[in-house]
């Protein structure tokens, strides 16, 4: 059975879609309970085939003539409704003839960096290439990728799509938040939705944070957050480009490198640490947007004393990790920090707080 | 006089100090590299638990049954879970994670069900400053257990027999250590704690049987001293190897044949200087800590947020590291701020009790108030 991987697994592949409510789902295919469970838990009641009308369908391609059986579906859906059909180790010749049989509006989405643990989901044309993907999960292995994809079928181009989403099964329960890049006419907004009942409070957290760092930042902006609903927030999307966008790591000398992270490290820990303490001072968590600096993410923000030098330590960790495939072999980690002014017993100290904080937001560790 | 055991407290106070240690460790591995320094400060703060059961083991096959259990409820389950409950409503307020004292008064309804199904049922600890009751839950299963322990200990009866009994439980021990836990698969879950303790208490009954060829023997407690030491360079020559490959930790706690020998060495030492801590101003000063050893465990990792809280642990790492970079220096400087703020904590508590059961008796009882006043 290839699909059961998708069906039983990954239930994220449909997760990030916007099922609406009191609607009824046509399933032609043998799914999990778990997704099963997911469906209805949307308020999705789940009928047979002999139903004329309904709003979904979700097939899969193992039927021998998958463009017909789409066709069919498609013509009982509503017109807000979509058809999805879950594929896997299709090749893309495959892929590419059941959208052109079809003749019907289709996007393709792509779940990386596999079905088993789907982090980000990507519509097809905004696919970050190969690289780009390495580079931003050094993590995950760039060989892991297979090739599934889910196809949504709609009956008229819907009116905002969606363009990525990004999903945190890593975290805690409690701070699960799926974000959403939304395109339509007017432009481009972000979205960010608690992913569970329990994550609800985390975003409004994110609204107070806001308020917070609005007072205590000097000379950086916040991208402003309000709220659209129950556990949904909006954002602007911010253009711009990286506050180390000048920066090379694989062929600037070190000590352009090192000037390039103090002047950056000056600019986002400029905050009032009397007041506010933000740990989610990642370098990417900033952007450059016409002569001002946008802080675009501020969901780890405390107003526990915590010193601007671990701030300082975790937003070079970050740096670190993110490129250490290409740094590891120019400086090593404890030179690295050394230059920064970090001796040992504090690299010691600092490293056992940033296990703590990543065990806290996954949620093994209670959040302070 | 106080009958209690000056080198039995001795090494009460030397076994909470090595748990808070142990507490304010940062570890030893930073990056890509192992700290052998820092592996061996782990080393010599690992086994104040051990130490803890190995008293436990001195004293527990004195009474009946009856007596094990009332002792231990009026003594630990209730102190254990007054406690739990304090920490449940007011932790994060003491601790300095919020203003609101009336935070924990106001928790939903799934906290309330975490602590029944997660706590009480799995007899865990789970509330946030109360993790470290791992022992006292661990504690009290082997109290359940007493009449089998009592068993074995009165099957081993003699010294011959103890010393056989120690050496085969040690020899498990010492295989579980080459299996890397596999064996028993100690832990810091409940039973899984238990069973370690079990055997650390039978081998410290063995222990305490035996005492009268080291007490007041200065010569067994340079012994004592110096081997501590040994066993830790050898434990932290290994364990640093493990590390470097990747390896388990668990050498590194104290269900390991290391953390046997250590306190084994402790024992020593506490009972060779037994001459020097029966000299009166020195008892008075041990029988006190001992004393307040049990309640500073207690109250030491809600201290250790605070002072976190405060800033004051980060301020003094950053201020020596700055200054002298020595892991040490760092290690000690941490652990003593810890070690006189809980006992701090601890006094002030004392204090207060004293005032406020002296205000009680006064009020209470109008004769005393009487005597009182004319004395």
């Amino acid at each position: 059975m290839a699909f059961n991987n998708i069906l039983n697994k990954g239930t994220n592949v449909l997760a990030w879609f916007d099922f609406k409510p009191e609607s009824t789902c046509v399933v032609n295919c043998q799914i999990s309970k778990g997704l099963s469970d997911f469906i209805t838990g949307k308020g999705v009641k789940i009928v047979n085939t002999k139903e004329e009308n309904y709003k979904y369908a979700i097939l899969t391609t193992a039927s021998s003539n998958v463009s017909e059986a789409i066709r069919q579906y498609h013509m009982n859906i509503d017109p807000d409704g979509a058809v999805f059909v879950i594929a896997e180790n299709l090749a893309p010749r495959a892929l590419e003839a059941i959208k052109a049989n079809t003749g019907l509006i289709c996007h393709v989405y792509i779940p990386y960096p596999d079905v088993w643990d789907v982090v980000q989901i990507f519509e097809e044309s905004h696919m970050p290439s190969h690289d780009e993907l390495r580079d931003a999960m050094p993590f995950k292995s760039a060989s892991k990728i297979r090739n599934p994809r889910l196809l949504v079928f709609y009956k008229t181009e819907p009116a905002e799509l969606v363009r990525t989403v990004k999903f945190n099964p890593q975290r805690g329960r409690n701070f699960r938040v799926n974000t959403y890049i939304m395109e339509s006419r007017t432009g481009l907004r972000v979205i960010k939705k608690a992913a569970n009942p329990e994550s609800v409070s985390h975003l409004r957290k994110i609204v107070a944070n806001q308020e917070i760092l609005q007072r205590s930042y000097k000379s950086v902006a916040l991208a402003g957050c309000r709220s659209i609903g129950e556990g949904i927030l909006e954002f602007p999307y911010v253009e711009g480009y990286s506050l180390l966008a000048n920066t090379n790591v694989a062929s600037d000398p070190i000590d352009k490198i090192k000037d390039d992270l103090t002047n950056a490290l000056n600019i986002i820990l400029d905050y009032d640490p009397r007041q506010v303490t933000n740990l989610d001072c990642d370098f990417d968590s900033f952007k450059v947007s016409g002569n001002q600096v946008v802080c675009i993410d501020y969901e780890w923000v405390t107003r526990h004393h915590v010193p601007v030098a671990f701030a300082r330590f975790h937003a070079l960790y970050s740096f670190y990790l993110y490129n250490r495939h290409v740094l590891y072999y120019r400086i090593r980690p404890v030179a690295f920090f050394k230059m920064f002014g970090f001796s040992i017993p504090l690299m010691l100290h600092y490293r056992f707080k940033e296990l703590g904080l990543q065990l806290r937001i996954k949620g093994i560790l209670p959040m302070k | 006089m106080d009958k209690r055991d000056t080198s039995v407290e001795f090494l009460r106070i030397m076994a909470m100090i090595i748990v808070i240690g142990c507490h304010v460790n940062a570890g030893s591995v930073y990056f890509d590299r192992v700290n052998p320094v820092g592996v061996g400060i782990s080393c010599l703060v690992a086994d104040g638990v051990t130490v803890f059961w190995m008293i436990m083991g001195f004293f527990l096959f004195k009474s009946n049954y009856r007596h094990v259990l009332n002792r231990a409820c009026k003594h630990v389950l209730i102190p254990m879970f007054a406690y739990t409950a304090l920490m449940f409503y007011f932790g994060d307020w003491l601790a300095g994670d919020t203003d609101n004292i009336l935070y924990g008064l106001t928790r939903p309804l799934s906290d309330y069900q975490n602590l029944l199904m997660n706590g009480l049922l799995k007899w865990a600890p789970v509330v946030k400053y109360d993790r470290h009751f791992w022992f006292l839950y661990s504690y009290m299963i082997i109290i359940l257990f007493f009449p089998a322990l009592n068993g074995v200990v009165n099957v081993a009866k003699g010294k011959k027999n103890l010393l056989i009994m120690a050496g085969i439980l040690f020899g498990i021990i010492v295989v579980n250590d080459i299996g890397m836990n596999d064996l028993a698969g100690f832990s810091h879950a409940p039973f899984n704690g238990a069973l370690g303790g079990m055997f650390i208490v039978l081998i410290g009954y063995a222990v305490y049987s035996m005492k009268d060829l080291f007490e007041y023997n200065p010569v067994c407690s340079l012994l004592g001293l110096i081997g501590f030491f040994i066993v830790n360079l050898v434990r932290c020559r290994l364990q640093y190897n493990i590390t470097l490959e990747g390896g388990s930790i668990h050498l590194l706690y104290w269900f390991s044949s290391f953390g046997i020998l250590n306190a084994f060495c402790l024992v020593l030492f506490a009972y060779g200087i037994k001459g020097l801590l029966d000299k009166k101003v020195i008892r008075k000063i041990v029988l006190h800590l001992g004393r307040v050893s049990m309640p500073v465990y207690f109250v030491h990792m809600l201290v250790l947020a605070r002072l976190t809280n405060l800033g004051l642990i980060d301020k003094i790492t950053a201020h020596l590291s700055d200054k002298y970079s020595s892991i040490i220096l760092v290690h000690l400087a941490k652990m003593g701020l810890l070690f006189v703020s809980s006992l701090a904590v601890v006094e002030i508590y004392y204090w207060l009790k004293t005032l406020v059961l002296k205000a009680v008796h006064r009020n209470g009882n109008p004769g005393q108030r009487k005597l009182l006043t004319n004395g």
